[in-house]
C-alpha cells in the first residue's frame, strides 16, 4: 500500500512551487503586510470552510466559523510564531468554533448522546452521502472519521494529527486502525483493500 | 509471547492509492464562500495590520497648552488692577476725632469719647486725642474744644 503523499504547503495551495511558504507569509504579516494575509487566507479558506461544514453540517454556520477562525488568526499578529504545519494550528480552532456553533444552534438538545447522534447523521442541506464509501464514512464515529480524513485527504502525519486534535499519538493510531478495520470489514468498502 | 510486528502495525495504518483517491473525491465538494465574507475578513485584516501612528512629540498639543498657560499668566497679572478699579468703593477715611463717623467733629464725638471712657477700662489708644499717651478726661476736653473750634464751619 502506498504511503500518503507529504503536504507541500506551496504546491498544494497555489500549484506554484515559487509561491511564498506559510512561514514567509506569516513573517510578512507580522511586519504589517495585509496582502500577505490575503494570500494566506485564500490559501486556506476553502479548507477551513470545508472542515467547518464537516463539523457543523450547516452552510451558514460553516461560513460563520470561517470568519471567526480567521479573525482569531488575525488577532495573533503581529507577534505570531508558526511552530508547526499551519493546518495543525488551524484545526483545533476550527473544531472548537464549530462545536460552539453547533451547540448554540442545537441548544435545546438535552443530552450529549443526542448531540452525538446528530453528529453522525447527514445534514439537511442536500449533502447526504451518496456513494458507498461516503455512507460508511458517515457511519464511523466522528473522531475516527476525522483521523481518516486528516491522514489521507489532508495529508497530515500521525504526529501532526495528534497535535491538531490535541490527543496522544497512540490514540491517533488506535482510531485510524479501528476506522480502517471498519472500512476493510464492511462489504461496501472491502474492495478498496483488495489487491 | 509473540513480539509486536511493527511493520504489520504500520501497514495496518496505510491505505491503498485507490482508497485515498476515493476519499479525496468524496471530500472534494466545497462550499461557496460569498465575496462579502472575503471582503469582511480582508477589511478587518487591513484595519488590524495598519501601521499605528508613532507617539512622537505632539507639537500642536504643546502649542495649545503653552497658549493656555500664557493666557492664564496674563490674566493673573492684570486682574488686580481691574479688581481695584471695579471693586466696591472703599470705605471713606474718617479723621480720628470723628468718633461717630458722621463726617463732622463736634460735641457728639466728645460725648462718644466720654461714654467710651466710662465703658472700658483700657480704651483704645487711637482715642488719645491730645497725644499724651493716656486716654482720659483731658482727651474729652480736647475733643470738645476742637469741636467748638471747628463748629464755625469745619468738617472732618
Amino acid at each position: 500500500m502506498a504511503p500518503c503523499e507529504p503536504v507541500d504547503e506551496r504546491v498544494t495551495a497555489s500549484g506554484d512551487a515559487d509561491a511564498p511558504s506559510d512561514r514567509e507569509l506569516i513573517a510578512a504579516i507580522n511586519a504589517g503586510d495585509a496582502s500577505a494575509f490575503e494570500v494566506l487566507y485564500l490559501r486556506y479558506r476553502d479548507w477551513v470552510v470545508s472542515l467547518a461544514f464537516r463539523f457543523t453540517r450547516d452552510n451558514d454556520a460553516a461560513l460563520d466559523v470561517l470568519q471567526e477562525t480567521f479573525l482569531y488568526v488575525l488577532r495573533k499578529f503581529p507577534s505570531f510564531r508558526l511552530t508547526a504545519n499551519f493546518k495543525t494550528f488551524l484545526y483545533p480552532a476550527v473544531r472548537n468554533l464549530s462545536i460552539a456553533a453547533r451547540r448554540k444552534a442545537e441548544r435545546y438538545q438535552a443530552s450529549e448522546e443526542a448531540l452525538k447522534r446528530l453528529e453522525n447523521t447527514p445534514g439537511p442541506t442536500g449533502t447526504e452521502p451518496s456513494g458507498d464509501l461516503e455512507i460508511v464514512l458517515a457511519e464511523l464515529p466522528e473522531e475516527h472519521r476525522e483521523v481518516v480524513l486528516l491522514r489521507f485527504v489532508e495529508g497530515l502525519s500521525l504526529a501532526e494529527i495528534a497535535d491538531a486534535m490535541e490527543i496522544p499519538l497512540g490514540t491517533v493510531k488506535s482510531r485510524l486502525h479501528n476506522a480502517l478495520q471498519t472500512l476493510r470489514r464492511d462489504e461496501r468498502t472491502r474492495e478498496y483493500f483488495e489487491q | 509471547m509473540q513480539m509486536p510486528d511493527h511493520n504489520h502495525d504500520e501497514e495496518a495504518l496505510e491505505a491503498s492509492p485507490r482508497l485515498i483517491a476515493a476519499l479525496k473525491r468524496s471530500s472534494r465538494a466545497s462550499l461557496f464562500v460569498p465575496p462579502t465574507v472575503d471582503d469582511a475578513i480582508l477589511h478587518a485584516a487591513r484595519r488590524h495590520l495598519a501601521p499605528q501612528p508613532k507617539p512622537g512629540f505632539k507639537w500642536l498639543l504643546f502649542i495649545r497648552w503653552g497658549f493656555a498657560v500664557a493666557a492664564l499668566a496674563f490674566v493673573l497679572a492684570i486682574a488686580p488692577k481691574f479688581l481695584r478699579r471695579t471693586g466696591p468703593p472703599a470705605p471713606p477715611d474718617f479723621v480720628r476725632e470723628d468718633l461717630n463717623h458722621d463726617g463732622q467733629v463736634d460735641v457728639l464725638d466728645a460725648f462718644a469719647l466720654a461714654r467710651e471712657l466710662k465703658s472700658k477700662v483700657h480704651p483704645d489708644l487711637q482715642l488719645d486725642i491730645n497725644g499724651d499717651g493716656v486716654v482720659d478726661e483731658r482727651d474729652v476736653a480736647t475733643l470738645a474744644a476742637r469741636a467748638v473750634s471747628l463748629g464755625k464751619g469745619g468738617r472732618s
